[in-house]
């Protein structure tokens, strides 16, 4: 149970860290800054997303991988469904800034 | 019901076959047919409204494990909304050169029905996410996007927090799903309701263009092209109304009653700055849109009416005016195109010209028996308990019937000569539907939004479905 509050306080800590990094680099006035930092808050936002599913301190398995394990000691999958849908959603996003942001380099020529 | 989604993405898919690139006559059938199959459809459900909500649960899994689609009264109203603005869009973008237009509207179409009919929240986030990336696609110019910079940057703060949100709604609620979260929601401590409330009303808002969150939208979505502004300045902040709605809804106004003044504050003042903006610009086209921006204030004021003082009244009062509210927008806004082809029309006296601008004021303005005349009439009735309401109301009709004038007397006095597209007649001559329907159909409404104002109704469904999935998969076995 010790350690995996500690494995808790290590993933907080990283989300802690990353969150005020990307709000750093979103406050920053280049554009490219500012969609770095983006990128970096919605990957601590995916984080969140990742400790809303820990529900417990048991030993958990991954829903598909683990063969035969009884319901109760599953992870739940849904926010690993959740974080890959929204990163897919952010590198849509990521992707479009990008763009946009080559296209004000290059006087609006797209 | 997974028809409207599949429909427009299809139709959108058939735009890049060389026939449909080319021929305008191909592109124009395509229009008439989407426009015709989703409006039988949606015709059906009006029919059986009293035996709505319908629930669709994808997969064959029972409904908090799987995605889920749901269409009530609500939804029914806003994808009506929806599709009455398409028509005269996509109708106007079938002559464009670009089939790229065509086939963005109907991707932004399918995701809209996508958001609206969806039963829970991370399926809201991605059709809402899905609609602002197409939706960004438009501004694709040197000059839109200069001009739309601050809008950006505020609509990706809001996905953010979205995704935020819904993050800290599974933390605690342990589901995303519509149904059960309206169950749980009550359970929770005063803090946690605070602030899954403030997270997702934040987003709400600032999808609706409430105050302040609007900055960059006038200046957005002025500089498109005119049927993407006018597609986007009636039905983009339409979305996010509903989502407020629906989650005030599922939460029995929760947040409404533990601050009753929020709502009624950023109503009126989304109106008034709709006021200021519509009589203070400089071009028709940033009129226009405040004046859309000053009904938004109206729905706003209603939503919290619909909680605090005047019920399932001001729930039917949003319900009548919405789609009706899109297509005075969007005809105003398509109305105001085509300049060069006005110097062949000087021979026409300005009424002739006119007419239809006149038609979409009056159904915007409040006076009798116009559209938003019936609507203020509801709000009206269902807040006569509530002073501070009624009195609210009535300031918001004297002042909107004054804003009209003004703008009436600007278009008509104006010199310059002016051609009406064929659009704007078809969406003035639709804005003719909604006397009749305020006069022998408005209970219609009321029904709708008495039947709606209730979440129980909605979750009992929500169980039926996965109580009979559950069967089946048993029986299987």
């Amino acid at each position: 149970m010790a350690e995996s509050t500690l494995s808790n306080f290590w993933i907080v800590l990283g989300l802690g860290l990353m969150t005020s990094a990307g709000l750093r680099l979103v406050l920053e006035k280049p554009p490219l800054k500012r969609i770095f930092g983006l990128t970096v808050l919605s990957h601590a936002v995916n984080i969140f997303l990742l400790l809303a599913g820990i529900s417990s301190t048991r030993e958990l398995h991954p829903a598909v991988l683990s063969g035969i394990v009884p319901f109760e000691k599953l992870l739940d999958p849904l926010p690993q469904a959740l974080i890959l849908t929204s990163i897919v959603i952010n590198f849509g996003l990521l992707a479009y800034l990008l763009i946009y942001f080559l296209t004000a380099e290059r006087g609006g020529k797209t | 019901m997974f028809l409207f989604f599949i429909l427009p993405i299809c139709a959108a898919l058939l735009l890049r076959i060389r026939a449909f690139k080319r021929s305008e006559a191909c592109r124009r059938a395509l229009v008439l047919a989407v426009f015709i199959l989703l409006s039988l459809q949606f015709l059906r459900f009006v029919a059986a409204s009293h035996s709505l909500p319908y629930v669709i649960v994808a997969g064959f899994w029972p409904h908090y494990a799987g995605i889920v689609w749901m269409i009530d009264g609500i939804s029914l109203v806003f994808c009506i909304a929806v599709l009455v603005v398409y028509l005269p869009v996509a109708w106007v973008f079938c002559e464009a050169k670009n089939p790229n237009h065509l086939m963005f509207l109907h991707f932004l179409l399918g995701f809209s029905f996508g958001a609206l009919l969806s039963g829970d929240f991370f399926n809201l986030f991605v059709m809402s996410e899905l609609f602002l990336i197409a939706s960004f696609a438009v501004f694709f110019s040197a000059e839109t996007l200069k001009s739309a910079r601050l809008y950006f940057w505020i609509q990706i703060l809001g996905s953010g927090v979205f995704l935020l949100a819904i993050a800290f709604l599974y933390k605690t609620h342990a589901t995303l799903n519509f149904a059960d979260f309206s169950i749980r929601f009550p359970s929770q401590s005063e803090h946690t309701r605070d602030v899954l409330g403030s997270l997702f009303l934040f987003v709400f808002l600032l999808k609706a263009g409430s105050f302040p969150l609007l900055a960059g939208i006038p200046s957005a979505y002025s500089s498109l092209p005119t049927p993407w502004f006018a597609f986007l300045a009636a039905i983009s902040a339409k979305l996010g109304i509903y989502a407020a709605l629906r989650f005030l809804i599922l939460t029995n106004g929760e947040f409404v009653h533990a601050h009753p003044i929020i709502f009624f504050v950023l109503g009126f003042l989304t109106a008034l700055l709709g006021w200021i903006g519509a009589l203070g610009s400089l071009t028709l086209r940033k009129r226009f849109l405040y004046f859309a921006i000053s009904h938004i204030g109206f729905f706003l004021i209603c939503t919290e009416a619909v909680f605090l003082a005047a019920g399932h009244y001001a729930l039917a009062a949003i319900l009548y005016f919405l789609p009706f509210d899109c297509l005075i927008i969007a005809g105003l806004v398509l109305s105001e195109s085509d300049q060069k082809e006005s110097d062949a029309e000087e021979d026409m006296t300005p009424f002739q010209m006119r007419w239809p601008l006149a038609l979409l004021l009056l159904a915007g303005s409040g006076l009798p028996p116009f559209a938003a005349f019936w609507s203020e009439l509801a709000a009206l009735k269902g807040s006569v308990t509530s002073k501070f309401f009624f009195a609210s109301l009535l300031l918001y009709g004297v002042c909107n019937l004054y804003v009209s004038a003004r703008i009436w007397l600007l278009l008509f006095w104006e010199t310059r000569p002016r051609k009406v597209r064929v659009e704007a007649i078809f969406c003035a001559l639709a804005c003719l539907f909604a006397v009749w329907m305020g006069i022998a159909h408005f209970d219609w409404y009321e029904e709708i939004g008495r039947r709606t104002k209730e979440p129980l109704i909605l979750i009992k469904r929500f169980h039926d479905s996965s109580r009979q999935i559950e069967k089946v998969r048993e029986g299987g076995r």
